[in-house]
């Protein structure tokens, strides 16, 4: 059951109109300003799916019919590529946004110094890798339109020039408007998400139908007798990891998926989205390629193409809808691949084939009009788009309907693989050169060439079959599938190991013993350090002088007039010129070289402002500089992050200090306050008594007697408390100083003894323990007898007993000189033992103001000693002081 | 100030400078890939070529497409995480 050929072509040339109809108010939209909603992340990945074309409508169903799981590794690839686009595909995108590039040979160009040779070889490279692509297109086209219209192979030219012409002109009417690559192709793109959108929706629709109502269940569907053995003689060895290889490097190297993924892209934040929404894609497309194939293999009769598995599944059981929507969506798959591959490839034909040759036509001299440039690439680029699509439609005539074609389109995976040593190397390491790369680059394509490409044409094109099989002349370690005898049955495998590994073991070898011109080392630096350098940094490097009129007018001739004349405005103004060109210094001469850059490649661009613009030198330091950049960024940050350490220690510091003085600050106050309460107890009892003996003209002499001595008592107890606190305030301040040696033990013996003696005999019992015998220390001994007079008075006064017993120890421990004070009193609760000795703490109403135990402290520390309280033996308090022997202290000295 | 709170602004203060998680994101975004990779591979792809099948489909379709999944999914999760912490991812330097 067929239909009709009228109804096929008025579908599809209806489908092609809405595509037009939607390009083109999408264009108009985009002119207008609007259609934000095509820089979204969805669209994004939509255009990338430019990469599923009849190849993966088709030619999948019909791999997984010959070859089983094998088809899978074409979209595994991509997917481990897309899900580490953190450290891949994102240094791509951003170096193409920063330098303005416009296709991949532009990029490999780039990065190896603007080099025209390099371009013009890429461009070529890629041009002869696509031909047998855009065959593949033509093909599946062809075939299915056969297919469906029950068409025999005789109508094969026909069919395939009248598809080749009808993309080419629609190619043309929306890919090649205008030359600035920075106004993308919106319309192309809008056209491109809806036909992914279709083709997605073509084969899921296929597979539910043939899963649920050709087979009835995903069991039945993956029962064919054919399924186990095709599942289980997977050849998981070399070929499963050469597809692998090939598709994870065509993802980025082929020059459509290089224009959608890098050229088109308007946000770096995209490619996160792409990075899981496109492997989600990829499944989806790939879901129903096995059922389809298992069922179509059991249903279908022998001998079917198993290419066309999608469209006569539904087509032999008599539904023609369906049969009509998957045409539509293998038809959806191959134009947008064309188009956009036929775009990618016209700009790099323009830009560096044409162009290089208008720029001696730059040199004549004659009638120069804004804009002729312009125009003459963008006619470069139409007439390039006809010959692209003549060349595939001659691929597609010379090899005949013979391959499948997954088979035909591997030949240009492993073509454009070519470019993933120069670009990989490039981008990743900054010793590749020039040289290095123009002589991997041709080795690999010659290999290509010699051991797949050529031979594809079969045994009655360019290589005759005698030479394929015995070698040229019958050399017959010449042999195109054989090469040196290498290799086994797969000749995939063959060339793409010998290709590859050639290509990159020569870039790596010759750019190890080639050297780089400066302008390489400059483009390699900002290549490879594209993230940690300032795009704008680069730009005075290059010195060159140019007259404003000469810049003026070649940017006029290849942006037209009005582009230019903006731009040369933007860039008066940013100089603070109101009216008037430019001044033309080196920062705006490169700055000029890059905006042409995104009109008409790096190399060109070069090339061309190289015309005009004389003196061209790179200054060392500069470059130098910028080549060190990473070292520089790496040292500043280092020294950033130890100064942000140092800092914060400081902070800290700063901190305990503040907190330190707000304690003093209190402890000052709280002494003050102290200081004059303690003064005034008793200066109000010597005024009290002083104005009773003024006032009381009748006082008997005893009473006046008694008062007095109240009143010299009370200021005996004054000038005490004065001397305490000149004394406290005098060792506040005072530095440790090296006393005379003197014996310590005497001096607790007079000290017992002078503490004593205030008190009744009887009331006191003061008892020796353990003697340490002559003791000499480094003190004053008027302040060392002070602690221990202050200590034993303690002693007496605190026990509030009857009979106060004090019992006094001394030993030498440690090279000290330790004496222990015990009572028999209250003694000391825990809590208060550290707090006795601070300024006016007093545990009772009787002694002195508090300010013994700290002046005994300060005494002590500043003979390097110390002193403590704990427990006695009879529950009472025991005061060790402990005072460094003079042989101690000098030798700690 | 106790130590402990200084030591937590002390804390604060390195997170400020450089989020821990970041660099262990983008040892997630290389792993992710080779792990992929592996799973992949003919040595480990090759053990689930077997008779035993899933809801009606074979094992190793079923493991294929898991797998694959699971990539997804968790790309998913790093691309939003590396995105809270890049921003637009602009101007970001890596050192």
């Amino acid at each position: 059951m067929t239909s009709s050929a009228n109804i096929i072509i008025a579908v599809c040339l209806g489908y092609v109109a809405l595509l037009f109809g939607l390009a083109w108010i999408v264009d108009k939209r985009a002119r207008a300003g609007g259609g934000a909603w095509l820089r979204s992340p969805l669209i994004y990945t939509l255009s990338l799916s430019v990469y599923c074309t009849a190849w993966t409508f088709y030619g999948a169903v019909g791999s997984a019919a010959r070859n089983g799981l094998e088809f899978i590794t074409i979209y595994l690839g991509p997917t481990l590529v897309f899900v580490g686009w953190w450290w891949g595909i994102r240094k791509i995108v951003r170096i193409g946004r920063v330098h303005g590039i416009t296709s991949i040979a532009d990029m490999i160009s780039s990065r190896f110094g603007k080099s025209g040779a390099l371009a013009g070889l890429a461009t070529v490279v890629a041009v002869v890798a696509a031909t047998p692509y855009i065959a593949l297109q033509l093909q599946s086209v062809t075939l299915s339109y056969e297919a469906i219209t029950g068409g025999s192979p005789d109508q094969d030219a026909r069919i395939a020039f009248w598809a080749a012409l009808g993309l080419g002109v629609f190619t043309i009417l929306f890919g090649t408007r205008s030359l600035d690559e920075s106004e993308r192709h919106n319309g192309v793109v809008a056209a491109i998400a809806l036909e992914a959108v279709v083709k997605l929706a073509a084969l899921i629709a296929v597979g539910v139908y043939a899963i649920f109502y050709v087979a009835g269940g995903l069991e039945e569907a993956f029962a064919a007798p054919e399924a186990d053995r095709l599942l289980r003689e997977v050849d998981f060895g070399e070929r499963w990891l050469t597809l692998l290889f090939l598709s994870a490097a065509a993802i980025i190297c082929l020059p459509r998926q290089f224009q959608v993924t890098v050229v088109e892209n308007t946000d770096e934040r995209h490619l996160s989205t792409a990075s899981w929404l496109f492997p989600l894609y990829l499944l989806l497309m790939s879901l129903f390629v096995l059922p389809i194939a298992f069922v179509g293999l059991s249903t279908l009769p022998e001998g079917a193409n198993p290419d066309l598995f999608v469209l006569t599944l539904p087509q032999t059981r008599g539904d023609e809808a369906l049969a009509v929507f998957a045409f539509i969506g293998g038809f959806s798959a191959a134009t947008s691949m064309v188009i956009v591959s036929t775009i990618a490839l016209s700009t790099m034909v323009s830009n560096h084939i044409v162009a290089p040759i208008s720029v001696r036509l730059l040199a004549r001299e004659g009638e120069v009009q804004s804009g002729d440039l312009q125009q003459a690439l963008l006619s470069s680029r139409r007439l390039a788009i006809f010959v692209i699509l003549a060349l595939g439609y001659i691929y597609f005539r010379a090899t005949g309907r013979s391959e499948a074609l997954a088979a035909t389109g591997l030949i240009a995976f492993c073509g454009v693989a070519q470019f993933l040593p120069p670009l990989l190397l490039g981008v990743f390491w900054r010793g590749a050169t020039r040289i290095g790369a123009v002589a991997g680059l041709s080795s690999g394509f010659a290999l290509w060439l010699y051991t797949l490409y050529l031979p594809s044409f079969g045994e009655s094109g360019v290589f005759s079959a005698a030479m394929i099989a015995k070698g040229p002349f019958g050399i017959e370690a010449l042999r195109p599938y054989s090469l040196f005898g290498s290799g086994g049955d797969d000749r995939l495998v063959h060339a793409t190991v010998w290709s590859v590994g050639i290509n990159t073991a020569v870039l790596v070898a010759v750019s190890l013993v080639s050297s780089m011109r400066p302008l390489e080392r400059l483009q390699a630096a900002l290549f490879v350090d594209v993230f940690r350098t300032e795009p704008s940094r680069a730009l005075g490097v290059l010195q060159r002088s140019a007259a404003s009129t000469d810049l003026y007018i070649l940017a006029q001739r290849i942006l037209g007039a009005r582009s230019a004349t903006e731009l040369f405005h933007a860039a008066a103004r940013s100089q603070g010129k109101t009216e008037g060109l430019p001044h033309p210094t080196p920062e705006f001469i490169s700055r000029l070289e890059r905006a042409l850059a995104g009109s008409i490649g790096a190399s060109s661009a070069h090339a061309m402002v190289g015309r005009i613009a004389d003196g061209e030198t790179i200054s060392m330091n500069d470059l130098v500089e910028i080549a060190d950049e990473n070292a520089k960024l790496r040292r500043a940050t280092l020294a950033l992050r130890q100064k942000s350490a140092e800092v914060e220690t400081t902070a800290r510091d700063l901190a305990a200090a503040n907190e330190r003085l707000k304690t003093l600050d209190a402890q000052k106050d709280e002494f003050l306050s102290q200081v004059s309460h303690e003064l005034r107890t008793p200066m109000t009892s010597v005024r009290s008594f002083a104005e009773i003996i003024g006032r009381n003209e009748d006082l008997t002499a005893g009473e006046r007697a008694h008062f007095a001595g109240i009143i010299q008592a009370e200021s005996e107890r004054l000038t005490r408390l004065l001397d305490e606190i000149r004394d406290l305030s005098f060792l506040e301040d005072a530095t440790p100083e090296p006393g005379e040696p003197i014996d310590a033990e005497s001096v607790l013996r007079s000290s017992a003894e002078i503490a004593v003696a205030p008190h009744d005999a009887d009331r006191v019992r003061l008892s020796w323990d353990d003697r340490a015998g002559a003791a000499m220390v480094l003190a004053d001994p008027d302040r060392l007898a002070q602690v221990f007079i202050n200590l034993i008075s303690n002693a007496i006064i605190h026990s509030q007993r009857d009979v106060a017993e004090v019992t006094l120890r001394s030993e030498i421990r440690d090279a000290a000189y330790v004496v222990e004070i015990s009572d028999n009193g209250v003694g000391v609760a825990p809590e208060d033992r550290e707090r006795i000795f601070e300024t006016f703490f007093r545990r009772s109403k009787a002694g002195s103001a508090g300010l013994g135990l700290p002046i005994c402290r300060k005494i002590v520390e500043l003979i390097g000693g110390s002193i403590s309280v704990g427990e006695a033996a009879e529950g009472g308090a025991k005061f060790t002081v402990v005072v460094p022997l003079a042989t101690a202290a000098a030798a700690a000295e | 100030m106790t130590p402990q709170s200084q030591d937590r602004s002390r804390r604060r203060a390195t997170s400020d400078a450089e989020p821990p998680s970041v660099s262990r994101l983008r040892d997630g975004a290389l792993i992710l890939p080779i792990a992929g990779l592996a799973l992949f591979c003919p040595p480990l792809l090759a053990l689930f070529a077997s008779d035993l099948s899933l809801f009606g489909a074979p094992l190793i379709v079923c493991y294929v497409f898991a797998v694959w999944a699971a990539l997804i999914i968790l790309a998913r999760r790093l691309a939003r995480l590396l995105a809270q912490f890049h921003g637009g991812g602009r101007q970001d330097i890596d050192l």
